[in-house]
């Protein structure tokens, strides 16, 4: 296993957002979070980039107990993140915001920078040149040199997506890139999701949006009231009587789209 | 043909601190004399510390009304060097730097403040400071301050005209300069960006706010520490008053009308703020008051500063051709 929780928890005053969570995912698959509104995804998608904290439980990642590290120290262990409402940098250009994911993965200090060292600018080149490659990957190369500001939402969601994905980290947390996207734009993003795999990353989706779940996950947790409802493939969870009452009370919404 | 002009925006937008730069090593050919040269090295210290502070509240958002206090350990430290042990200018010079950045380890725990909370407690540690330099008589000279400090000198000899001294603290603003404009395009400088748009986003692209805050702040007391020593031996007398927390407001006023987070706006804002008031001698009295009209009114024309106003100025003509 990639990752692991166990009994993870997070109260926030009284209430329980996350309780008693075990999670497992295997390297290399697509591991989707779903359930309605308040269920604790994203506090579990939180809990795992280290952005907040549990109360209890705890988080293995790649071997390494990792339920104390810092943000940043998870981000240096290889977990990158988007976020459900966009924080790109937006006084910054694109090519700029997905250059910053490159931080991770580079060393360059301040006398580097200060003395401009040859391994300094062989370096500014290399994040560069990734930046850019990993903007074409997502579909957007052109609109490199563009303030990040300046870009419609569906793209500066793809920002983000680079963002994540340019310092090479081995689990990728995408809390709903499909929100806010037109229904072509979701049909792209499930392919974008494809390739992202491919490239041997693992990926935890929390989504709303059902189509991209289903076609996108092999492995499916729904969450209700932080507590886990199911668990399994697609077409498991979809014939799951709980997830079924805990959804609509009794007919599936999903069928109307699939 | 796109890439040509972007080529070309991108060295305009450079213009205005060229000028300056190139306006300022010409300066004592104009046959200036000894006075208004003094008050041009002035302007150069002051540009020194305020492109410290442009380090940490143009680049990292981290307000900072403390600056002072490295300054004046910066020119403590090289007057005592030199005036009480007998030791050369240069080493003096390196000292205050590093006593300077030293005494900013203190501020590691309060890296996590911010905004104004921040800013209160960097004007403690001014106060302190303050109170420090003005007490303690043994090593500071108390209230009297310093006295007779030796005149700045290289390798054994000793600098003593006005447009060597000019010169002296002109060659340390342009390597600050340099490193400045070297860091803000750098890696270092993209992620202390990135903390101060979204500190959330930053932290999740792994740039710890920690580390690269505290950097902040001993880069900007190392280099308060250099101008602090170049201000002792250019004015020779050192009182405590010289850095009190009007001082830290002084360097904050000037990167505020200069321009936050540029270059050249530190230059700029530091002319405004050492030349103004002595210009406005002549009004005696009602200096301060039309000082402290300058100030509103510029900060009525817009954010940006004068750096803005010319960056705007040279966009418009660029458009224009």
């Amino acid at each position: 296993m990639l990752l692991e929780t166990t009994g993870l928890e997070r109260r926030f005053g009284g209430l329980v957002a996350v309780g008693d969570v075990d999670l497992e995912v295997a390297a290399g698959t697509v591991h989707g979070l779903i359930g309605p509104n308040g269920a604790g995804k994203t506090t579990l998608l939180n809990l795992i980039a280290g952005a907040i904290y549990p109360t209890k439980g705890a988080i293995r990642f790649a071997g390494d107990e990792i339920t104390r590290w810092s943000s940043a120290t998870r981000g240096k262990a290889g977990i990158a993140r988007t976020f459900q409402n966009l924080r790109l940098f937006t006084e910054m250009t694109v090519l700029e915001n997905v250059m910053l994911g490159m931080h991770v993965r580079t060393r360059a200090g301040l006398l580097g920078a200060i003395l401009r060292t040859s391994s300094q600018s062989a370096e500014e080149k290399k994040i560069r040149d990734t930046a850019l490659q990993t903007l074409e990957f997502v579909g957007i190369g052109e609109m490199a040199n563009r303030p990040a500001s300046s870009l419609a939402y569906g793209h500066r969601r793809l920002v983000e997506i680079a963002r994540a994905m340019a310092g090479t980290p081995s689990l990728l947390l995408l809390d709903e890139p499909a929100a806010g996207l037109a229904r072509g734009e979701a049909r792209e993003l499930i392919g974008l999701i494809r390739r992202i795999r491919e490239r041997g990353l693992t990926i935890i989706l929390v989504e709303h949006h059902i189509d991209v779940v289903l076609s996108s996950c092999e492995r499916i947790t729904v969450l209700h009231h932080g507590r886990k409802l199911a668990e399994g493939t697609p077409a498991e969870v979809r014939s799951h009587p709980e997830v079924i009452e805990a959804y609509y009370g009794s007919a599936l919404p999903v069928a109307a789209h699939v | 043909m796109s890439i040509l002009r972007s080529q070309l925006s991108f060295d305009i937008r450079h213009l205005p601190l060229v000028v300056l730069l190139i306006m300022g090593g010409l300066l004592p050919f104009l046959n200036l004399n000894a006075y208004v040269l003094h008050l041009f090295t002035i302007v150069a210290i002051g540009s020194i510390l305020a492109l410290g502070l442009q380090l940490l509240v143009g680049g990292a958002g981290l307000l900072s009304i403390g600056q002072a206090a490295f300054f004046g350990v910066g020119a403590y430290t090289s007057g005592i060097l030199t005036l009480k042990l007998h030791q050369p200018f240069l080493l003096g010079f390196f000292c205050a730097g590093v006593a300077a950045a030293i005494t900013s380890l203190l501020m590691v725990p309060i890296t996590r403040l911010r905004g104004a909370y921040l800013a209160v407690a960097t004007l403690g540690f001014t106060l302190i400071v303050h109170l420090v330099l003005k007490n303690e008589e043994w090593l500071t000279g108390g209230a009297f301050g310093l006295m007779n400090l030796p005149r700045p000198s290289l390798f054994g000899i000793e600098i003593r005209s006005a447009t060597a001294v000019y010169y002296l603290s002109f060659s340390v603003l342009f390597v600050i300069v340099v490193a400045m404009a070297r860091l803000q395009n750098s890696r270092f400088g993209r992620a202390i960006n990135a903390i101060r748009q979204d500190e959330v986003a930053a932290q999740a692209c792994g740039i710890s706010l920690i580390y690269h805050k505290s950097v902040c702040f001993i880069i900007a007391a190392l280099v308060s520490g250099f101008a602090g020593a170049l201000y002792a031996h250019e004015s020779r007398y050192l009182s405590p008053n010289d850095f009190d927390f009007v001082k830290s407001m002084d360097i904050l006023i000037m990167i505020v009308i200069g321009g936050i987070g540029s270059i050249e706006g530190a230059i700029l804002g530091a002319a405004v703020v050492v030349l103004l008031p002595e210009y406005l001698h002549a009004f005696s009295e009602y200096r301060m008051l039309i000082y402290g009209a300058v100030l509103v009114g510029s900060m009525l024309v817009g954010t940006g500063g004068l750096a803005g106003l010319l960056q705007r100025l040279l966009a418009t003509v660029s458009r224009a051709r």
